[in-house]
């Protein structure tokens, strides 16, 4: 055997939205072994939500993540709810289930885009960043803000949907669909992209389970998780169904993301419809006492928020386990004995966060 | 063949999908967290919006009668807003200019004999 | 308070000693649990280390208190994928596990710039902004 090559792959790498390092051992063009090195965007976020207000947390939180952010809020919002024991209002659990789908199209679009830009399929990157730029306004438009939309608190929601917002986001759904149906057919029937994208990174279901994924990487190795199933939220009086591909590859876990895509914006639609009247948010008193652990479906998969009150302002603990972390086991599994040349597109088809992942 | 034609003459003949941007910004929505302002007419100086804000952008000196805020420690979360009872707090669509300064803007009552100093809204 | 009595949200909560950890965590694995992750709570004299399992959508928990200064067993033996955490706690909470798969010692997350682990309770933090208004 021929001595291995080692190659840092990342912090920085075009295909890296995120600085993450792999150690990777090669020999000739195959990898041998992987390792990840982290610690390039810790913040200490676990620390600064026992030093803060626990009010003031739900904005913290936000900035977790900076594509799945108001699902952090939201998680951090039920875990601190289901604590103190809250009952929030029948109309801010739908409108929470519109911004949240609302979150995960613009994630995915996102993911979509950077896959094809990974293998070099610019145009692709540009038209999907294009349909994705409608749906930040429709964000935008309802809440305020692109990204950090800052619309969950804990008792409810801070903003509402009014009818002609709702009529124009259900207006612009449509074309947006279309127009995404497009690109997906485009993107998931080309035969370039399935050169690179089919049979790449396999994870067999017993090992997607073994190793602790979730979310799309889980559910594109043929397991139906989601934890929408639980039904938090509105989910559990929505039409709802995991999207699922039996192949476990880079294929199957793009391909769920694209599914996904349409089923979020059936979603949004049913919540837009189904839209009961009522208060936004819960007036309470009082402070957490209890402990509490929230898991909601983040675009990346399961996203959970443990909090540990102790009757004062500030949280004993607060716990944050997100996607990606849950997921790197997996990638760092399927590396080996991958081509070289595969390394970016298996890497980000886990769609790796990595300033989540660090907190 | 006959699809790809039609998508090159679509392309050719629609309008780009970007804009110019620094000579043609995009309108801002109606709800849009932008600029945020205190008007201290009815102003208590309670420090409620200062309690509040996650960032500690604002501090309120009830003795001075004056708020001290720090655009560029505001995070436009709007808690300040919802905090004030009295409506002093203000939020506008347009959002904040790129300036070369982190000015501190101070606000106080409009008969207060000193003026306060104007907010730089940059250029 | 010196323990969790409930977690809203987790199902159950099994106590395990800590040498009996291992073979806890391992009837998970041969229930097909997934391993979610782990919790770590300073305590004062100990950690109470919270080990969670998804079961069909229902979280599961295996609890065991560690003393401060003793080892934590390596559960990686079992559930591969509890290095990244484990590495975590060693950072994080200053516990050393014994064990571990790919170890870090200490250096994952976070390098030593802290006299002591941040997330202990005695590692004090200055928080910036928030003075106390003056009434």
């Amino acid at each position: 055997m021929s001595e291995a090559t080692n190659v840092p792959f990342g912090p920085q790498h075009p295909v890296l939205p995120e600085p993450i390092q792999l150690r990777i051992s090669l020999e000739d063009e195959n990898v041998l072994q992987a390792l990840p090195a982290l610690g390039y965007v810790h913040r200490g976020i676990e620390k600064a939500g026992e030093l803060n207000d626990f009010q003031q947390n739900v904005f913290l939180v936000e900035r977790v993540c900076g594509i799945c952010s108001s699902i952090h809020a939201l998680a951090y919002c039920l875990a601190v709810e289901s604590a103190m024991g809250l009952e929030v209002p029948k109309r801010a659990d739908y409108l929470r289930v519109v911004w949240m789908e609302l979150h995960r199209i613009h994630s995915h679009l996102l993911y979509l885009g950077l896959l094809a830009e990974a293998f070099g399929f610019e145009s692709v990157f540009m038209e999907f960043w294009r349909i994705r730029e409608r749906v930040m306004d429709l964000l935008e438009m309802t809440a305020g803000n692109r990204v950090i939309i800052s619309v969950c608190t804990i008792g409810g929601v801070r903003r509402d949907i009014d009818a002609e917002q709702a009529k124009t986001i259900r207006e612009e759904l449509p074309k947006v669909r279309e127009e995404a149906k497009r690109l997906v057919d485009t993107l998931l029937g080309d035969y370039t992209v399935k050169r690179r994208t089919v049979g790449k990174g396999v994870i067999p279901a017993q090992a997607a389970l073994e190793l602790g994924a979730v979310g799309p990487t889980l559910r594109g190795s043929g397991v139906a998780q989601d934890m929408r199933m639980a039904g938090y939220a509105a989910y559990s009086e929505l039409q709802f169904r995991p999207v699922t591909f039996a192949d476990g590859d880079t294929y199957a876990r793009t391909a769920v993301r694209a599914h996904e895509v349409f089923q979020s914006m059936d979603l949004v639609l049913a919540a837009l419809e189904n839209l009961p009247e009522g208060e936004l948010a819960v007036k309470f008193k009082g402070r957490p006492e209890g402990a509490a652990l929230a898991r909601v479906e983040a675009p990346r998969g399961e996203l959970i928020y443990m909090v540990v009150g102790n009757g004062t302002k500030n949280l004993e603990r607060m716990r944050v386990r997100v996607p990606t972390y849950a997921n790197i086991p997996a990638l760092l599994s399927v590396l080996p004995g991958c081509e070289f040349a595969d390394v970016p597109v298996v890497t980000l088809s886990i769609d790796p966060c990595i300033s989540c992942t660090e907190r | 063949m006959a699809r790809m034609l039609r998508s090159v003459l679509r392309n050719a003949l629609s309008k780009p999908a970007t804009r110019p941007f620094p000579e043609a910004p995009r309108a801002e929505f109606e709800k849009a967290r932008g600029l945020i302002a205190f008007d201290c007419t009815d102003c208590r100086f309670c420090g409620a919006c200062a309690l509040k804000c996650p960032t500690g952008a604002i501090r309120v000196v009830r003795g001075e009668r004056r708020i001290y805020f720090e655009p560029f420690k505001c995070i436009v979360c709007g808690a300040c807003l919802e905090a004030c009872r009295f409506g002093s707090v203000r939020m506008g669509p347009e959002r904040r200019k790129p300036v070369y300064e982190k000015p501190v803007e101070v606000y106080a009552k409009p008969e207060d004999e000193e003026p306060p100093t104007p907010p730089d809204r940059g250029a | 308070m010196s323990e969790l009595a409930e977690v809203q949200g987790i199902e159950r909560i099994e106590d395990a000693p800590l040498e009996g950890l291992l073979e806890a965590v391992r009837a998970y694995r041969d229930r097909n649990a997934r391993f979610i992750t782990a919790s770590c709570l300073d305590r004062g004299e100990r950690f109470e280390i919270l080990y969670l399992f998804d079961e069909s959508l229902k979280t599961v928990a295996v609890r065991t208190f560690l003393p401060k200064g003793q080892k934590l067993p390596s559960i990686t033996v079992v559930y591969l994928c509890g290095f990244l955490v484990e590495n975590e706690l060693q950072d994080l909470f200053g516990i050393e596990v014994d064990g571990l798969d790919i170890d870090y010692r200490g250096k994952f997350l976070v390098t030593n710039t802290f006299e002591t682990p941040p997330l202990l309770k005695q590692t004090a933090c200055e928080l910036q902004g928030n003075e106390e208004v003056p009434s």
